[in-house]
């Protein structure tokens, strides 16, 4: 009962200008802080594979199914195949693994629009809402683009 | 001061969205799949704290829900891959042993097969049926060799007999 009664009063209290504006304010800071840490990452992961040759294999992170059992799995070769496509040499990338170039392209294209989305909402803050809700739904929808091949894994070991 | 409270929690949130995010793109990764376990409960546990100061303060608690949604579905497929190693680790141990009783009992059933030294072959095809018996025993064996060099031995000597009458 109290509870209603603080919703209805919460809802009676009409929102000034000034706080939507100090709204929006905080929603472009924080997104902005988001969109740089991610960018941040990729680059740290292209970083990573352009540093370690795909040749002599020195890659400090070793997969950890092929350790437990022995056999490959659909992600093996995926730092190789991301250090070849930075050297360009594609057909190489393609031999260490099929979907590295799928989704070394999730990662750039990742990459490409933080940097645009920080550009646009230093711009244009007021359109904040609308950049969150179309990055969301194109973030998803090149994740599962990419990332898709893999549920087949996950299912077979669970089943 | 209501600035101060209208951002309670903000920080974790931010934090566990982040954290959720990199969880679940990690643990759709196979290879390194099992480290999203960890990370993931990081974000759950930021995205918990989140919503507990935001809920006490008031505050919008978007961020911190999110991080523990993201959070809670890494930690979910690491789940999977973690039962996935388990099971495998649990079998790792008795497949020697397994792999030892099996070439056992291969081992016995060919003694067997030689000690007894019988065989039959059968071949069907719809009606048609072929049974083909037959025995290995050394025995029978060394009486089948001595019975052929024995009909060997009767036909040299009826082609000589032969030879000698025609030549006289």
């Amino acid at each position: 009962m109290n509870w209603n009664r603080k919703r209805k009063q919460k809802k009676k209290i009409p929102r000034s200008k000034n706080n939507i504006i100090a709204s929006i304010e905080g929603e472009r800071k924080t997104y902005l802080a988001i969109n740089a840490i991610f960018a941040g990452i990729i680059i740290l992961v292209f970083i990573y594979s352009g540093f370690f040759n795909p040749e002599k294999s020195e890659y400090p992170l070793r997969c950890i199914h092929e350790q437990v059992t022995g056999e490959p799995c659909p992600s093996c070769g995926l730092s190789r195949s991301f250090s070849s496509i930075i050297r360009g040499n594609l057909d190489q990338a393609l031999m260490y693994n099929e979907y590295g170039m799928r989704i070394f392209l999730f990662f750039l294209l990742q990459l490409v629009m933080r940097i645009s989305n920080i550009v646009f909402i230093l711009r244009k803050p007021l359109l904040i809402r609308n950049l969150i809700i179309a990055d969301s739904v194109i973030a998803v929808i090149t994740f599962l683009l990419a990332f898709g091949q893999f549920f087949t894994y996950y299912i077979r070991i669970l089943f | 001061m209501e600035e101060n409270n209208k951002n309670t929690g903000h920080g974790m949130g931010v934090a566990a969205l982040i954290m959720g995010i990199i969880s679940v793109v990690v643990a759709f990764i196979p290879c390194v799949g099992l480290l999203a376990f960890f990370t993931a409960i990081v974000a759950i546990v930021l995205g918990a704290i989140g919503i507990s100061q935001a809920s006490r303060a008031e505050s919008p608690k978007g961020l911190a829900i999110g991080g523990l949604v993201t959070g809670g579905l890494a930690l979910l497929i690491s789940i999977a891959q973690v039962v996935f190693f388990a099971g495998f680790s649990r079998n790792f141990d008795t497949i020697g042993d397994k792999i030892e009783e099996a070439f056992e009992e291969v081992g016995e059933d060919i003694r067997d097969d030689f000690e007894s030294g019988d065989f039959k072959i059968t071949i069907e095809d719809g009606e048609d049926k072929i049974e083909i018996e037959g025995s290995a025993k050394k025995e029978d064996l060394r009486n089948k060799l001595e019975k052929l060099e024995g009909v060997e031995l009767e036909q040299e000597e009826k082609a000589e007999e032969k030879d000698t009458t025609k030549q006289k």
